[in-house]
């Protein structure tokens, strides 16, 4: 048996409950693609248009979430029915064209999103890739994790949102998004709502054939883009296997695979990083997954790169955030950032006198 | 002490220990600590005596005694494990507590791998190792150092009783895991970077965290005058125990609480083997750098934490880099081997699993195209 | 009220009293709150009658966070009981809320009882207020001590000579009360009390005051830095009291106090002091000896070795420097300033930033030339960018005093370091700031010296400052005018390289900042050059560029349009709509969308 390394085992066990519920839920409501006609997924074609009272819908709740304030249930559950809509057209290797700014781990930390878009540019402006984990641990993964689905539906050619291992059910239970529903709406249904979305998102990104983009790392059971292209991804987190890999591995200084003191997925070392990208034809693996102090890290002699979007992580660690632009040429910039400035915050590190001491 | 108080006192016990349903082996409980008496009393005019916990034997094979060269005396539990590809897990209890703290976890272990279908694990069933720390339980300390508790002190002890362990039991080609609960967590720490021994393959701290213990060390006089003097019997220091939650679960808690009292029969209580107050200059040290030396020791690593993920900032960052693997279980208490020694059993097995390298190869299948 | 149906009538109480059995605390905060609706439904006399005794029952066991909905409640409740006559029946339960050990409730508690009490007659506040009072102020547990001092200030103007001196006797136990927690509460409380007794100047007399003076002599006596440093806030209070009646008489004694406190051991107290510094020597202002007696301490709690007290009085220069004379300024306070523009400390030195330039009005120009530039200069280079910031913020004061000219002169070189520092907030900062230098600083002069910086900041890696150079461009050109824009920036724009233009960002901001100045220049720059630069990019390769092409437009038409100019029409019609009709047919959703937008736009602006 394998176990989840961040989860105990009990949940594990209810989550096979939750599953079931879940197969019922999908088939009460009928209102899910995969559970009604069985289409094949990804499907095939363009995404049809959004109608213009949708769009007045999600422009009315873009601006809402802006301001940090959580969308009620209703509208959540209207928002993950359109999501799903919208991501089961896409593919298990997302094909993305530069310009492109890529992004890693955020965290619930709503307000350093903020300062993301204010260092790179408003989306629909600039385009973004997002590699994963948007909840836990932060104050607002609620409002975080609304906020980027939204984006995704209204302008789906000008976001990606990769799954993270934080967007699976058994780790959201631990990590803090769980009670953060329960908190924000008094039950665990936008929870449900949106780690059933979780299972739709795609799970890596070529960007322009020649950046692989995912969360975690490279796989002992994935040699070509073609293999991830063959998993079935609509599904929880798996505790091992190559969907487990791509979402958890990590790249490691010692060559071949590794065994990951993480508890899921592998490392891997320079070795296999540069036969996988000759093999693909890639110049670049980007992901996330880890935190580095200056908010990206090179390794294995620049065939991947590390980005962590989430400054002063859980407003402890002390580290800068960092996103890549790649533009049309390829050339990359990184651009670092600091916690952003929270407006009435004081910024004074000791208090004025207690009168209650 | 007279034969007479003796016979008198061992009466009382058996009473005792009737009354809680404990069997009652003279033999194994007196057998090693006659002189020892002597020495743990320390206010000659009271009749001191150690309180029976004798059925070890529902969890452990053999009930040793190491002694060193200064006379010091560590009471140890021990399960031989199957054969030399077995894995052997070494326990250090935390601050206050006993090696009997892991019977159950012990249990476990060792029925889980028996009764498992997979036969990675039922071919190379553990063995287990459990000891008292100075001053907890039946162990003695004779030397200069008797109540000195720092961190370096029990560090010792405890490189000494390993290297004794596999020296008398011949465990020279099994790989070996650290378990170690609160305080034993930062012993075991410390242990593995001074060790260095390539046998032991792992590390795992239950319910410690660098900044939360040094935090709660601030609360502890509090938590010291609240704890009381006495009790009248062991039912009462148990109920006192589960009420407290160290541990929830009363099933353990009949196991280990009682090691950790005397009788006294002039007074007529149960009191205290421990007397934590003479481990308060010691404390501050206790947990400094953990954290720090937690992420960067040598190894595979493995934190289970109760309750929540309050991790503090290296360990924050240090998981965060993926440098060890960290679980929690949100329905145990600070005494997690006690409250959940199932769950704790099934997360140890798989994490000798993944990291004990006889066991592992890594399946590919690149290049086969 | 009805009584054919007597089960209709029980029913919101029974309702209620099961509620307030639920185990969820929740559901009991919610029973509480709406208590209203069911006093409403009982009626005002079973309300009194029934409701009002069971919540008496209710008040004497359960969570504090019931409580606290609890006495909220009851302050409304007024009018539910029948109106202020029958107030006095309130009371009891709200005495028993205000004796409750959480601060929350007893808050609440002493809130709502205030609502009563300003509802009260005379007649009911003697018989039954003061005794509530008097009650709680003597009661054994500390908790009905504390509340009971929020409750005499509903009252204190309100009673005859007598009862006020009863009163004040009894607050001036509470400010000497055994519990530290009773004498905070009393001596917070006091400067209320004291400023209604300023406010109705008749409703107190020399024995009233000899009681608040030996309080006040109490307070700054305690041996608790806690209770001392509150005395502050009364003494303040009490000064302007004498103040409002033009009295004199006390102030050097108040004075020897004041400087007591400035100088007292305890940082807290002289924290204090700090804080209030200018409100306490307002109050002399009268008499410019004693405000000069002020000066020395005032030095004092600048070298303070406190930050959190050097931070306090930083914040207090331009309010006290207002009240001395130039010369000590320059000859004592300067040099001290100076030394706080190094302080160790960043918070005091952030301090200082936010406030020194409030003291450049108080002096002569070459004063403020010689002094204050040169500091300023120093704190424009801090390390801590929030010092920066706060000098940046306030420099149009300096600029009203020495004039822009040498403002800029010297704060040039100042300006091009930041303009590259590395936190974009402090780039941001200059900027921002840019548009009021230019409007000063004239055309040929402003080109010399920022023409290649404000362009600079176009190519900014960050979108923030990308973004306010464009808007600070388009504010320049409104400024400077047509020609200069076409000149200094569109031609400048337009002529960067083609390697540059091949990078998407570059196109981009080129795109806003073109499309920014089409309102404020003339229209032959619009058609001969934004025009053709915008046509170009309609068939850019991306998506991005394109979709904010179809939003360019719009404002183009916009610009051009003019309803009686028929061949403004034809232009929008020949150059304009054909563009934004083959953009609607893009095979990106978002270009279909925004040209969409644009077409319906400039048809709409047409059809006027």
């Amino acid at each position: 048996m394998e176990l989840d390394p961040d989860v105990p085992m009990e949940d594990a066990i209810e989550d096979q409950s939750l599953e079931e519920d879940e197969q019922q839920h999908l088939s009460d409501d009928q209102v899910f693609y995969n559970n009604q006609q069985q289409p094949s997924i990804p499907k095939q074609g363009p995404l049809p248009d959004l109608s213009s009272s949708n769009i007045n819908q999600l422009d009315e709740w873009i601006e809402h979430l802006g301001k940090c304030q959580p969308l009620s249930e209703d509208n959540v559950r209207n928002l993950c029915k359109m999501a799903i809509d919208v991501l089961t057209f896409e593919e298990n290797v997302q094909p993305v064209n530069v310009p492109v700014t890529i992004c890693g781990d955020v965290h619930g930390q709503f307000h350093d999103l903020m300062e993301l878009f204010k260092i790179g540019g408003p989306c629909p402006d600039t385009n973004y890739l997002f590699m994963g984990d948007y909840v836990d641990r932060g104050y607002y993964s609620v409002e975080t994790v609304s906020y980027l689905v939204c984006m995704k539906v209204r302008y789906p050619n000008r976001i990606t949102i990769l799954r993270g291992n934080h967007e699976s059910r058994q780790i959201t239970q631990v990590y803090g998004f769980y009670d953060e529903c329960l908190r924000k709406y008094g039950s665990a249904t936008v929870w449900k709502l949106f780690t059933d979305l979780f299972d739709y998102f795609p799970i890596t990104a070529l960007v322009d054939n020649k950046i692989f983009c995912l969360h975690g790392g490279l796989s002992p059971m994935i040699e070509t883009i073609d293999q991830v292209r063959e998993l079935d991804r609509i599904q929880e987190v798996p505790h091992e296997g190559p969907m487990c890999d791509l979402l958890w591995s990590d790249p490691d200084d010692r060559g071949g695979w590794g065994i990951s003191p993480r508890g899921a997925g592998f490392t891997f070392g320079q070795d296999i990083s540069e036969q996988f990208n000759h093999t693909n034809g890639l110049s670049l693996i980007a992901r996330a997954h880890q935190l580095v102090m200056e908010g990206y890290s090179w390794s294995h002699q620049e065939s991947v790169v590390t980005i962590f979007s989430a400054p002063n992580y859980c407003y402890r660690c002390g580290n800068q955030a960092a996103i890549m632009e790649v533009d049309e040429q390829h050339n990359r910039q990184f651009l670092q950032y600091d916690p952003s400035v929270r407006p009435g915050e004081p910024t004074v590190t000791r208090k004025t006198p207690d009168y209650f001491l | 002490m007279s034969q007479f108080q003796r016979k008198i006192f061992q009466k009382k016990l058996k009473e005792a220990e009737i009354k809680l349903g404990l069997s009652f082996d003279e033999e194994a409980a007196f057998a090693d600590d006659k002189p020892t008496e002597q020495s743990i009393d320390r206010t000659p005019e009271e009749t001191i005596e150690k309180v029976d916990f004798t059925f070890w034997d529902k969890y452990f094979t053999e009930n040793e005694t190491f002694q060193d060269e200064e006379g010091n005396k560590f009471n140890t539990y021990y399960v031989p494990p199957l054969n030399n590809t077995s894995p052997v897990f070494v326990f250090h209890h935390g601050a206050g507590s006993s090696g009997l703290s892991f019977s159950l976890l012990a249990q476990e272990l060792v029925s889980q791998m028996s009764d498992s279908k997979d036969a990675e694990s039922s071919q190379s069933i553990c063995g287990v190792f459990s000891f008292d720390a100075r001053g907890h339980g039946r162990s003695v300390i004779n030397d200069e150092t008797k109540d000195n508790y720092s961190i370096s002190n029990f560090t010792n002890d405890f490189i000494w009783l390993l290297k004794q362990l596999i020296a008398k039991k011949n465990l020279h080609r099994n790989s070996i895991f650290l378990v170690g609960h609160s305080l034993g967590g930062a012993i075991l720490t410390k242990a593995i970077c001074e060790l260095n021994l390539s046998q032991i393959k792992g590390l795992s701290m239950l319910d410690i965290v660098e900044d939360t213990a040094i935090n709660a060390l601030k609360g502890m006089e509090i938590y010291m005058g609240n704890l009381p003097r006495s009790f009248k019997t062991l039912d009462q220091a148990i109920e006192w125990h589960v009420k407290s939650g160290i541990p929830h679960n009363k099933k353990s808690a009949e196991i280990s609480i009682p090691s950790y009292f005397k009788f006294n029969s002039v007074t007529k209580n149960y009191q205290w083997v421990l007397d934590l107050n003479k481990t308060s200059p010691y404390w501050k040290d206790w947990f400094i750098g953990l954290s720090k030396n937690f992420v960067n020791a040598p190894g595979s690593k493995l934190l289970i934490l109760a309750g929540t993920d309050n991790l503090d900032k290296d360990l924050m960052i240090g998981q965060m880099q993926g440098k060890y693997q960290l679980v929690v279980f949100q329905d145990s208490g600070h005494f997690i081997q006690e409250d959940t020694p199932r769950k704790t059993a099934i997360t140890l097995i798989d994490f000798w699993k993944r990291n004990d390298k006889r066991q592992t190869t890594i399946k590919t299948n690149w290049g086969a195209n | 009220m009805s009584q054919e149906n007597t089960t209709e009538d029980l029913y919101p109480l029974a309702l209620l009293m099961d509620e307030l059995k639920h185990d969820d605390v929740a559901n009991r905060v919610n029973a509480v709150q709406k208590l209203d609706t069911i006093a409403l439904a009982l009626g005002s006399e079973r309300t009194r009658t029934e409701l009002i005794p069971f919540l008496q029952e209710v008040a004497q066991d359960d969570e504090d966070e019931v409580f606290a909905v609890l006495a909220e409640q009851l302050g409304h409740f007024v009018p539910l009981i029948g109106g202020y006559e029958h107030a006095d029946i309130l009371i009891p339960v709200l005495q028993v809320l205000a004796g409750t050990e959480e601060p929350i409730v007893r808050d609440k508690a002493v809130d709502s009882l205030n609502e009563i009490a300003s509802q009260l007659s005379l007649e009911q506040i003697k018989s039954n207020f003061y005794p509530l009072i008097e009650e709680l102020a003597t009661a054994e547990w500390f908790s009905s001590r504390v509340s009971s001092t929020g409750l005499f200030q509903s009252i204190i103007v309100k009673v005859e000579d007598d009862l006020r001196h009863l009163l004040l006797s009894l607050y001036s136990k509470l400010v000497q009360d055994d519990g530290p927690m009773v004498k905070r509460a009393a001596a917070t409380h006091l400067p209320k009390i004291i400023d209604l007794l300023t406010e109705n100047p008749e409703k107190s007399n020399q024995n009233d005051w000899d009681l608040i003076s030996s309080m006040f002599a109490n307070l700054t006596n305690d041996k608790q830095d806690s209770v001392k440093f509150l005395s502050v806030d009364v003494f303040i209070a009490i000064l302007s009291f004498f103040n409002s009646k033009n009295d004199k008489s006390h102030h050097q004694d108040l004075l020897n106090t004041a400087l007591k406190l400035i100088t007292d051991s305890s940082w807290r107290v002289r924290y204090m002091a700090a804080d209030r510094f200018e409100q306490i020597a307002l109050s002399f202002k009268d008499d410019q000896n004693q405000v000069n007696e002020l000066i020395e301490p005032f030095l004092l709690l600048l070298k303070d070795n406190e930050g959190e007290v050097r931070k306090a009085i930083a914040k207090q220069l331009p309010g006290f420097c207002k009240l001395i004379n130039k010369d000590i300024i320059l000859e004592k306070i300067l040099p001290q300033i100076e030394i706080l523009s190094n302080d160790q400390s960043e918070i005091v030195r952030s301090a200082l930033a936010s406030q020194i330039t409030g003291v450049t009005p108080l002096l002569e120009k070459d004063i403020v030339i010689e002094h204050l530039l040169p500091i300023f200069l120093t704190m424009l280079k801090d390390e801590y960018p929030e010092v920066k910031l706060n000098i940046i913020s306030k420099l149009k004061v300096v600029n009203d005093v020495i004039g822009i000219e040498l403002l800029t002169q010297s704060l040039l070189p100042a300006i091009s370091e930041l303009a590259k520092d590395k936190q974009w907030r402090v780039r941001l900062a200059i900027i921002e700031y840019i548009p009021l230098l230019a409007e000063q600083l004239g055309v040929s002069f402003f080109d010399e010296e920022l023409g290649d910086l404000v362009l600079s900041w176009l190519w900014d890696s960050v979108y923030s400052i990308r973004e306010a150079a464009v808007n600070n461009l388009e504010k320049l050109a409104e400024i400077f005018g047509s020609k200069w824009a076409d000149d200094e920036i569109i031609s400048r724009v337009l002529k960067s390289d083609s390697s540059t233009l091949n990078n998407f960002v570059y196109r981009l901001t080129s795109l806003f900042t073109l499309t920014r100045l089409v309102p404020s220049v003339d229209k032959p720059i619009v058609v001969n050059k934004i025009l053709p630069f915008i046509e170009d990019l309609a068939v850019d390769q991306v998506p991005n560029i394109r979709f904010n092409v179809a939003k360019s437009y719009t404002t183009i038409a916009e610009a051009l349009f003019h309803k009686d100019d028929k061949e403004s029409i034809e232009f929008i019609d020949e150059r304009i709509l054909p563009i934004v009709e083959t953009l609607k047919t893009d095979k990106d959703a978002d270009v279909k969308y925004f040209a969409s937008q644009s077409y319906d736009k400039i048809v709409a602006l047409k059809a006027t």
